[in-house]
C-alpha cells in the first residue's frame, strides 16, 4: 500500500522506539496524554503502547465527540425527534449513544423518523427534498466537525431554507485541556495534540499549555509513526527540559489553523456559558450554540427541549475512563456488561472511544497485566 | 474461570450502524479526516476519490485544483495536503 506503507514501518517504528526508550530517566515514570479519540483508536489499532518502553504510559484523553456528550443531551434528542413531522438526522455513532431513556436507534424503532447522515449537508439535502417535514441535525463533534455545520447553516440561509434546525452540542477543546490541567487527580508530563482539530484552530491556542503549565504538546497525525514520532519529541523535550508546542504533522496543520474555517464558525455560532461534559462536569465557555441571527435555523429556538439531567448509571466508569484516571479495564463492567454492541456508557460507543479502542484490539499482554495485578 | 473475557479473544458481533460504513473508522467523524484526491470540480463542490471510493465534499473552505489531495471530514474539505499532488492508496485508517 503506497503512501500508507511509510507512516506504518516496523522497522522505523523500532528506530522511534528506541530513541524514545534511550531518554527515560531510570526510575521516573512518564504520563502523556493523548486528547484526541482518533489517536486512542490508532495507539490500540496497532499496538503502539507495547512499542513505549515502560515507565512511559499513555493516557487516554476527552477526545472523543461521542463519548463527552451527557446523556441528558441524548433525552432532549430523542425528544425532538419524536416530535410529529420531524426528521432527526445524526452520525450514525450517535444513534446508539443511550440516554436515560434509550437511543435514537430505539426511538427509531418506536416509529421516530431517525436517520444516519455522513453530513450535515446531507441533512440539508433531505430538507430541500422535504419541504413539508422539519428536519433536524444533532450536531456533535470539536472542532473538526463545527465547520461543516458552519458551512451547512451559511447554506441553508443563502437559499433560504427554513425547514432545517440544528441542534448545536458542538464542543472546544481548549476548556476540556484546561480542565484536565486543573484536575487533582492527575498529573501528568506532557500531550500529544489533536491534528485534525488542529487543522482548523493552528497550534497557537496550545501556548497556554507550555508557557502556563509547563507541559509539552507535540500536535500528531494519525498513523502509528505519526503518534509514536510525537511521543518522542515529547520525550525530547522533557529530558531537555523544554516546554513548547511542537508540530508533528506539519503535512497537514498550519500555524494559524484554517481561518476561513474560523470565520464560518465565528459568523455561525458563539460560545456557550457552560455546557455539561461526560466526566468532567461542567466546564465555562466550553460549547457553541449558534448564534442570534440564526435562530430560524436553531432547533433550541424552534423547539421546548426538556432540557432533563440525567446521572450517568452508577457502574459506568466513563467520567473516570474520560480523564484518564481509569485505564478501559480498570472499569468494572468494561467486557462483560457494557460491550459494544450494549454500551452502558459512551466510551464503548465510538471507535474512538478509549473503551471500544480497547475492547476491539485490546492486546493479550495488558490483559495478563490486568489479571496479575 | 475469570469473569474478564479476553477482549480480543471473545466473539464479536459487528455492531450494525457503525460496520455500514468501514469497521475500522468512525462515521461520527469524531474528529477524523481521511484523505482523499480531487478528481473533478464544479461550483464549490469537488468529487473526490479515496481507494476507489468516490464522494462529493463541499471545498468552500480550502482553494484546490484536480489532483489536489485535501483532508474531508464530514462531507467538507478541511485543508490541502502540503507537496505536489499524489495518489492516494490503501485502506482507510
Amino acid at each position: 500500500m503506497r503512501y500508507v506503507d511509510e507512516y506504518r514501518s516496523g522497522t522505523v517504528a523500532r528506530e522511534l522506539s528506541q530513541h524514545i526508550g534511550k531518554l527515560v530517566e531510570p526510575g521516573r515514570e512518564y504520563k502523556l496524554m493523548e486528547v484526541c479519540g482518533g489517536h486512542t483508536h490508532t495507539i490500540y489499532k496497532h499496538g503502539v503502547e507495547n512499542l513505549l518502553p515502560s515507565g512511559v504510559d499513555l493516557i487516554h484523553g476527552p477526545g472523543c465527540p461521542v463519548c463527552v456528550i451527557p446523556m441528558g443531551r441524548v433525552d432532549d434528542a430523542i425528544a425532538i425527534a419524536e416530535r410529529d413531522r420531524v426528521i432527526f438526522t445524526t452520525f450514525g455513532d450517535m444513534m446508539r449513544v443511550p440516554g436515560g431513556n434509550g437511543c435514537l436507534l430505539e426511538a427509531k424503532a418506536r416509529g421516530a423518523d431517525v436517520r444516519m447522515v455522513y453530513s450535515p449537508l446531507d441533512a440539508l439535502r433531505i430538507a430541500r427534498e422535504h419541504p413539508d417535514r422539519e428536519v433536524v441535525f444533532f450536531a456533535i463533534g470539536f472542532e473538526t466537525t463545527t465547520p461543516s455545520t458552519a458551512l451547512t447553516l451559511l447554506r441553508a440561509r443563502a437559499e433560504g431554507i427554513r425547514n432545517f434546525f440544528v441542534f448545536a452540542n458542538h464542543v472546544t477543546i481548549i476548556p476540556a485541556i484546561r480542565a484536565i490541567l486543573d484536575s487533582p487527580d492527575l498529573r501528568l508530563d506532557g500531550f500529544i495534540g489533536p491534528g485534525h482539530v488542529s487543522t482548523v484552530i493552528g497550534t497557537k491556542p496550545y501556548r497556554f499549555i507550555a508557557r502556563d503549565h509547563g507541559k509539552p504538546l507535540v500536535v500528531a497525525g494519525f498513523e502509528p509513526l505519526d503518534v509514536l514520532q510525537a511521543a518522542l519529541m515529547v520525550m525530547a523535550q522533557l529530558a531537555e527540559g523544554r516546554s513548547e508546542v511542537e508540530n508533528q504533522y506539519s503535512r497537514v496543520v498550519r500555524e494559524g489553523g484554517n481561518p476561513r474555517a474560523l470565520e464560518a464558525i465565528a459568523e455561525t455560532m458563539e460560545l456557550r456559558s457552560t455546557f455539561e461534559w461526560r466526566g468532567l462536569g461542567f466546564i465555562a465557555q466550553s460549547a457553541l450554540k449558534l448564534r442570534d441571527d440564526f435562530g430560524d435555523w436553531d432547533a433550541e429556538v424552534r423547539y421546548d427541549i426538556p432540557g432533563v439531567r440525567v446521572a450517568d448509571p452508577k457502574a459506568c466508569q466513563c467520567g473516570e475512563v474520560l480523564k484518564g484516571v481509569l485505564k478501559p479495564w480498570e472499569c468494572k463492567v468494561f467486557g462483560t456488561a457494557c460491550t459494544p454492541e450494549k454500551p452502558i456508557g459512551t466510551c464503548m460507543v465510538s471507535s474512538e472511544g478509549a473503551c471500544a479502542a480497547y475492547y476491539n484490539y485490546g492486546r493479550f499482554s495488558r490483559r495478563l497485566e490486568t489479571l496479575t495485578r | 474461570m475469570n469473569r474478564k473475557v479476553s477482549p480480543s479473544l471473545s466473539p464479536r458481533e459487528p455492531a450494525p450502524t457503525l460496520v455500514e460504513h468501514s469497521e475500522f473508522s468512525c462515521i461520527t467523524c469524531g474528529d477524523v479526516a481521511v484523505e482523499a484526491q480531487v478528481v473533478s470540480l464544479e461550483r464549490g463542490i469537488a468529487v473526490v476519490e479515496r481507494s476507489g471510493s468516490i464522494e462529493e465534499v463541499a471545498v468552500d473552505l480550502v482553494d484546490v485544483v484536480v489532483g489536489d489531495v485535501v483532508l474531508c471530514h464530514a462531507g467538507v474539505a478541511l485543508e490541502k495536503l502540503d507537496g505536489a499532488a499524489r495518489e492516494i492508496e490503501g485502506e482507510d485508517r
